[in-house]
């Protein structure tokens, strides 16, 4: 009875971990693929709608996995940022005419970059990693919020430079929890 | 930092309102821009509000913390450890200032006539 109880707990705590990794790994994945939106590559945003609103759905699902098993600091992050992203989906999807203003927008990301900061800088069990990613998730923001409002195109190999970072951030943070599913 | 984050939140929430307020009210910004910031607002309150709730339910437990770590008895060998070193920095801090000023001067006369006092120019201020 103990053992299969014991069983049932690993079995819950690896869902969560499983949510988790994929949830971290879906937040670094819309970082890089809205990082590639302002790049010269990119020739049409809306062929990232669908990756985009996938992670963004993810997110959501893992930060509501989280909500569930108490772990409030990281459902606020994933849910949050899985709201932002589908923001960014709906700004994406619309054409230029309707979109707001340059200012409006940067001021949109200053305010996400300022929050992804003041979470970066908030001690939890998730990892130095995770703060990490958090933290170059503030600097891509606040890079792009400059890059909006000032017109510094230019500044687009600094932003998908960010954007790498992030997934691969990701990664790394995902690789963290990988033990805890195999043990 | 760790407690405070709620707060922070809510107030970047209300920044974000009032952004938008005023930015609606001086005619820059139109209604199409009101999702997106009233949903960051929603969030960034919802998430301080949700944290504060957390914070207020893991207060007793930090108090236990505290209060047991003032019953700990205190560390005399590092206490001893850390005086002896003070000590000694100030000694010799006091030890290089009368080496290094002249020797027909006093320590008063030395800092009144050191060259950052000697350098000051009031003349401008009226």
């Amino acid at each position: 009875m103990a053992r299969s109880s014991t069983l049932a707990a690993a079995k819950l705590h690896d869902g969560l971990m499983l949510t988790r990794v994929a949830g971290i790994l879906a937040f670094g994945l819309a970082v890089l693929l809205e990082a590639l939106v302002v790049t010269p590559f990119c020739s049409s945003s809306r062929a990232l709608l669908a990756p985009l609103l996938l992670a963004a759905v993810v997110q959501i699902g893992a930060g509501l996995n989280e909500w569930r098993h108490e772990r409030i600091l990281e459902s606020v992050v994933l849910i949050a940022f899985g709201l932002f992203t589908c923001a960014q989906i709906s700004q994406l999807g619309q054409s230029s005419a309707t979109t707001a203003n340059s200012l409006a927008q940067g001021a949109f990301l200053l305010f996400w970059g300022i929050f992804a900061a003041l979470v970066a800088a908030q001690r939890s069990d998730c990892g130095r990693s995770f703060h990490l990613l958090l933290a170059v998730v503030a600097t891509s923001l606040l890079l792009k919020a400059l890059v909006l409002v000032l017109a510094w195109t230019a500044l687009w190999p600094l932003l998908l430079l960010a954007g790498v970072i992030s997934f691969a951030l990701a990664i790394l943070t995902g690789l963290r929890y990988l033990p805890v599913l195999h043990s | 930092m760790k407690g405070n984050l709620g707060q922070y939140l809510t107030v970047l929430g209300f920044c974000a309102l009032a952004f938008y307020s005023v930015m609606l009210g001086c005619g820059y910004l139109g209604l199409e821009a009101m999702p997106q910031f009233v949903v960051t607002a929603v969030i960034f309150l919802t998430a301080g509000r949700m944290l504060k709730k957390v914070r207020l339910g893991s207060a007793e437990e930090e108090e236990e913390k505290i209060a047991e770590t003032l019953r700990r008895e205190p560390d005399w060998a590092w206490l001893t450890a850390f005086m002896n070193w003070t000590a000694a920095l100030l000694i010799i801090a006091l030890m290089a200032i009368l080496l290094m000023k002249p020797a027909e001067l006093s320590l008063l006369d030395a800092f009144k006539f050191s060259p950052s006092q000697g350098s000051f120019f009031a003349g401008a201020v009226p």
